[in-house]
């Protein structure tokens, strides 16, 4: 049985100018285990799917099972006790961190809503999720503001995963930070997913990342499905189309003009 | 030398950060120690004069030195009345703006969405759009006229202000990426609204609540003015000032003045105090 299973799933977004299907009868399913890559250019209706999955938007129609459960069928009481299985890590990092909280308030906070534990075992998980993602005690203390993009990225991943999620969204989690901070953070994400057995769903628009990440990829496209299979087979013998010219117009990891040797005559490689 | 001279002034930049920080607190030290001071001087100081016997022998008075203060129009020692007056005044306002908070924030936070909401927000309305004076001297004859009624006739009048400036909060950080991330983590409605965005909002509150304070005092007098509420000979800043106006003409100023100071000394208190409590959230957010 898939972990994570989307039928026909349909989100229509209604404006004075008519209606955008942001999300349009997407029907997928997630092994456990498992990582797929959801990429698409932006508007692509991506980042709503991946709040459709949680439910943090309410879909048109539809149905989201996540390990046999009807998402959808939950109450609000039952989906909020739910949730501490079924976690996200959001693109931009501060903004996504209350400003007011310690970190140690933030990651503290999930364990405090789902009831888990007392003050000394709270205490001591987020001291050692902190420490998987990265992070040392040393941050406990210390608010949002005082850290770095990718620190602070670390810290959502930390309360994201404080309550030992069985399936995480990553919404574009890389997307806001430096080349260097952002290999360094996928290799966490790497690890944790190997160490805890995560299912992810990982929404991107760079392809190199999902090439790299992703076992399972799905193009997305105007709100629709538009290709989807094993990573390795997406990306070398692209089927459709857009997949095609998504492929074209990423840059390539080594530059055509340096792999080739040419130069133009103001000496910049074109 | 150079390095030594370094030290030295960053120490002194040191010690006038750190001076700077101390005088904020001290001042709102002193300012919260004038708020309480001040009612529990006029319950429990034994005043020089009896503020509420009016003496046709010493009327409109200079101040001298029987009557520090002078006197006003009625021959009543201004300098008791003037501290007499924080008996009620003070008590009566800040407990008006307690109980304003306690009805409008929460109410904002919730007022956001749905028929409950909007339901909220008319009568919101409704209340604003009447004078408060109207609405004050109403709810006082329907209720009684103790102090306890002037108190909740001014947070009735008072509470509106609060809900739209929390609702306002409540309606702009609820698209917050970290308001959508505490929802993501189950927290309950109550759980947002309180942790993630009246934590975020309180500045502004706060502010408000400075004002509402001050403006109670106005209203008191107000209240006075036509007959409700805090009864003549008992005296208010607010009621004294006002007599005291058309004693200025002949140059009398003292029995306008003084109260006006208090009224000053009060507010300014207020204000630092907010103030001190902002200053000292935002230094937490921005430091370690």
């Amino acid at each position: 049985m898939p972990l994570l299973e989307l039928v026909e799933l349909t989100k229509i977004f209604r404006t004075p100018h008519g209606e955008a299907r942001a999300v349009d009868g997407i029907t997928l399913s997630v092994e456990a285990g498992e990582t797929l890559g959801i990429i698409g250019e932006s508007g692509s209706g991506k980042s709503t799917l991946g709040r459709l999955i949680l439910r943090l938007t309410e879909p048109d129609s539809g149905s989201v099972v996540i390990e046999g459960q009807d998402v959808l069928a939950l109450g609000r009481g039952e989906l909020r006790r739910k949730r501490r299985h079924w976690q996200i890590v959001f693109q931009e990092p501060f903004a996504s961190l209350n400003p007011r909280l310690t970190i140690r308030q933030i990651v503290e906070e999930p364990l405090i809503v789902a009831r888990m534990g007392d003050r000394a075992e709270r205490r001591l998980r987020v001291l050692a999720t902190l420490e998987e993602v990265g992070l040392s005690a040393d941050f406990m203390d210390r608010r949002p503001a005082n850290l770095s993009g990718g620190q602070q990225q670390r810290v959502g991943i930390a309360r994201a995963l404080v309550t030992n999620p069985s399936l995480v969204v990553l919404d574009e989690p890389t997307s806001s930070l430096d080349l260097t901070i952002r290999a360094s953070i996928l290799r966490t994400l790497a690890r944790l997913r190997a160490s805890r057995g995560l299912t992810y769903v990982f929404i991107s628009h760079d392809i190199e990342t999902v090439r790299h990440f992703c076992s399972t990829v799905a193009v997305m496209h105007r709100g629709k499905i538009v290709e989807v299979g094993p990573t390795r087979d997406v990306l070398i013998a692209p089927q459709h189309p857009y997949t095609q010219s998504l492929i074209s117009a990423a840059l390539p990891v080594v530059p055509y003009s340096a792999a080739v040797g040419t130069t133009n005559s103001q000496g910049q490689t074109s | 030398m150079t390095s030594l001279g370094g030290r030295a002034s960053s120490w002194a930049k040191q010690g006038r950060a750190w001076a700077y920080k101390r005088s904020g607190m001290v001042l709102a030290v002193v300012a919260a120690g004038i708020i309480v001071a001040l009612p529990l001087a006029a319950i429990f100081l034994h005043l020089p004069q009896n503020p509420l016997q009016p003496d046709v022998e010493s009327m409109a008075l200079a101040p001298n030195s029987v009557h520090w203060f002078g006197t006003d129009g009625n021959g009543m020692d201004v300098f008791s009345r003037t501290i007499e007056s924080a008996r009620l005044d003070l008590p009566i306002s800040l407990a008006a703006t307690a109980i304003a908070l306690v009805i409008g924030v929460p109410l904002g936070l919730f007022a956001t969405t749905g028929v409950a909401g909007e339901a909220i927000m008319r009568v919101v309305d409704a209340f604003a759009a009447l004078p408060i004076i109207v609405i004050a001297v109403v709810s006082i004859q329907l209720m009684g006229g103790g102090a306890t009624d002037v108190i909740l006739a001014i947070a009735l009048v008072a509470a509106p202000r609060f809900v739209r400036l929390s609702r306002a909060a409540a309606i702009s950080l609820r698209s917050s990426r970290y308001v959508e991330a505490a929802v993501a983590i189950g927290c309950s409605p109550i759980r947002v609204a309180f942790n993630h965005i009246f934590r975020n909002a309180y500045g502004v509150i706060l502010v408000q609540a400075t004002l509402t304070t001050a403006g109670a005092l106005s209203t008191i007098a107000a209240l006075n003015f036509l007959g409700v509420g805090v009864k003549p000979p008992q005296p208010s800043w607010g009621a004294m000032i006002e007599d005291g106006v058309s004693m200025l003409i002949r140059g009398q100023w003292w029995a306008v003045a003084f109260p006006a100071l208090a009224l000053l000394l009060v507010i300014g208190s207020l204000n630092i105090i907010a103030g001190a409590i902002e200053d000292k959230m935002e230094r937490v957010e921005h430091t370690r």
